[in-house]
């Protein structure tokens, strides 16, 4: 373990820089599976939760550092030749940590931290903002019309789920979601984890037909 | 792993309002533990649903709009949710306008045809006018008007059936309070009865015992005064002091149903503070009797002083009586004898 978080911590003794291979990829992938084959799902989920980590501490590239924690994981798992660990999440998320720490400790960091001038410190007009209500109002349709076509894709009973499950207001909509669950046998409980299920599958597909 | 996580726990760590040694363990949480992730993202889209529906509370909504939006990533994420909120809506909308256009008659007459087109026609229109302002409140009046006539509905129901009920009770009522004036009427009659009855029994017995009273006092008039029968019986003697020549000797004929011999002593002339009297058999000497301290009074010739025994100690047969003076310093004085003789009668 040791050895692990010298590898976090970015201090190998090698001479020349690290580089990534085909093979260390395969190695990881392999690693994180734990001896099962998962087509790349668990890194794929890894991955977004350490995106979803630093996305939640704030940081201004939450992607960049989850790609650079998976590359010290990627690294440890090669020089160690390892095929499979405990608790890989573990590992990663102690890395995570480490690269947090250094990322907090970055010269433009603290540019970051200028930028978040108190709303009263700021000028009183922003230029951009009545620039945006155009543009916004634009992007609001075009992801109204991905929403179309990314339910559409999805199975009948998931698009109703999610269409009922969003409808309504406060009292209406806990009624609606009791009225829903009772009607599929399911608890309140396991109808929300359905519903965040089919919310983050459209999602995903809003998020790259709004970007196409 | 199968724990349940507390919803506001997870809330706050989102709102970024968890104390630092939470925050990291629900870190760690978010890498190893499966059902942590799923439950945190239910949490969070909940939190940005309740966010667009205004449903968050003061402090909430400022550490929304400061720590979670402060975030590009989750900027976008509720952009997204308010799509969905919106798309969500209209889907509700077309769902409840398609069934009502199937439903829509097909006229034979051409101006009926004309009219259910040109009547369709502008509702249609009203749906498909570019002013989504326009749309989003004739969708949004649509839906409360489903719901208000849904409530309505139940409400009608609720109450028709609350009506019913209430009906059934008061027949119920009234049945019962019925048949408790009857039974009341009933109650009253037998009692009144039975009053009426009391009442003649009353004046039954009255008038018995005022005849027996008159009876008892007839009876009364006719019958002579009794001698009480515990009242006892006396034998009352007077005796003379004995003389030294032989005198006629006082006899006592005591009957069977004497209780007491009363013995009048004729007392000397000597003043004593009080006397003594005792009773002895004539042959011996005996003595059968001791009186306590008697007081002498004034008979008719003489000074006179009673001595009352019981008979039961006076069998047949010959006694003196001897009387003593006491004096003041309460020397005792023998004075004089007196003889008697009990004989059965």
């Amino acid at each position: 373990m040791e050895e692990a978080i010298n590898y976090q911590l970015g201090l190998g003794n090698e001479a020349r820089p690290w580089q990534a291979t085909p093979e260390s990829f395969a190695r990881l992938l392999r690693w994180l599976d734990g001896g099962t084959d998962s087509q790349g799902q668990k890194y794929e989920e890894m991955r977004q939760r350490l995106v979803t980590y630093f996305d939640r501490k704030n940081c201004r590239t939450p992607d960049e550092l989850a790609d650079e924690t998976l590359n010290r994981v990627m690294k440890w798992v090669e020089k160690k030749r390892k095929d499979a660990d405990a608790e890989p999440a573990k590992i990663c998320y102690n890395t995570a940590r480490f690269v947090f720490h250094e990322y907090l400790r970055r010269p433009e960091h603290t540019q970051d931290e200028l930028d978040e001038t108190p709303l009263a410190k700021q000028p009183a007009e922003d230029p951009r903002v009545t620039a945006g209500l155009t543009e916004e109002q634009e992007e609001k349709e075009k992801r109204l019309g991905c929403l179309e076509r990314c339910s559409a894709k999805l199975p009948t009973d998931d698009r109703e789920l999610i269409v009922r499950y969003y409808h309504g207001e406060q009292r209406a909509k806990l009624d609606n979601r009791k009225t829903l669950a009772a009607e599929r046998g399911m608890t309140a409980n396991a109808l929300n984890i359905k519903a965040c299920r089919v919310r983050d599958k459209l999602r995903i597909c809003v998020t790259h037909c709004v970007c196409e | 792993m199968n724990a349940t996580y507390d919803d506001n726990l997870l809330r706050a760590y989102l709102l970024g309002s968890l104390p630092e040694a939470e925050v990291e363990q629900c870190d760690e949480l978010s890498f190893i533990d499966d059902e942590f992730v799923v439950q945190l993202q239910a949490v969070e889209d909940d939190l940005i649903d309740s966010y667009l529906q205004n449903e968050l509370t003061k402090t909430e909504l400022a550490q929304f709009e400061t720590y979670y939006l402060a975030s590009p990533r989750r900027q976008e994420k509720v952009k997204f949710a308010r799509s969905l909120q919106s798309f969500a809506e209209r889907q509700i909308v077309a769902q409840t306008v398609a069934p009502a256009e199937a439903r829509v008659p097909v006229q034979p007459a051409v101006q009926s045809d004309r009219e259910a087109a040109s009547w369709w026609q502008s509702l249609r229109n009203l749906f498909t006018l570019p002013n989504l302002t326009m749309q989003w409140g004739m969708a949004a009046a649509a839906l409360l008007l489903l719901l208000a006539g849904g409530w309505l509905f139940t409400e009608m129901q609720r109450l028709r059936g609350q009506i019913d009920a209430s009906q059934t009770e008061r027949a119920a009522l009234q049945k019962r309070e019925q048949e408790l004036q009857t039974q009341l009427e009933q109650q009253r009659t037998a009692n009144s009865q039975t009053t009426e009855q009391l009442s003649q029994e009353l004046k039954r017995t009255q008038q018995q015992l005022e005849q027996l009273k008159q009876q008892q006092e007839l009876a009364a008039q006719q019958t002579p005064p009794q001698t009480s029968v515990d009242a006892p019986n006396f034998l009352h003697v007077e005796l003379t002091p004995q003389t030294r020549g032989i005198g006629k000797t006082t006899e006592l004929a005591m009957a069977a149903n004497t209780d007491y011999a009363v013995l009048h002593l004729v007392a000397p002339e000597d003043e004593y503070q009080a006397y003594q009297a005792e009773v002895l058999t004539q042959a011996d000497e005996k003595l059968r009797w001791k009186s306590g301290r008697l007081k002498a009074r004034t008979g008719a010739a003489a000074r006179v002083i009673d001595v009352s025994l019981r008979a039961r100690l006076l069998s047949p047969g010959n006694y003196v009586v001897r009387l003593s003076g006491i004096t003041a310093s309460g020397q005792v004085e023998e004075l004089r004898k007196y003889s008697f003789k009990v004989v059965k009668p």
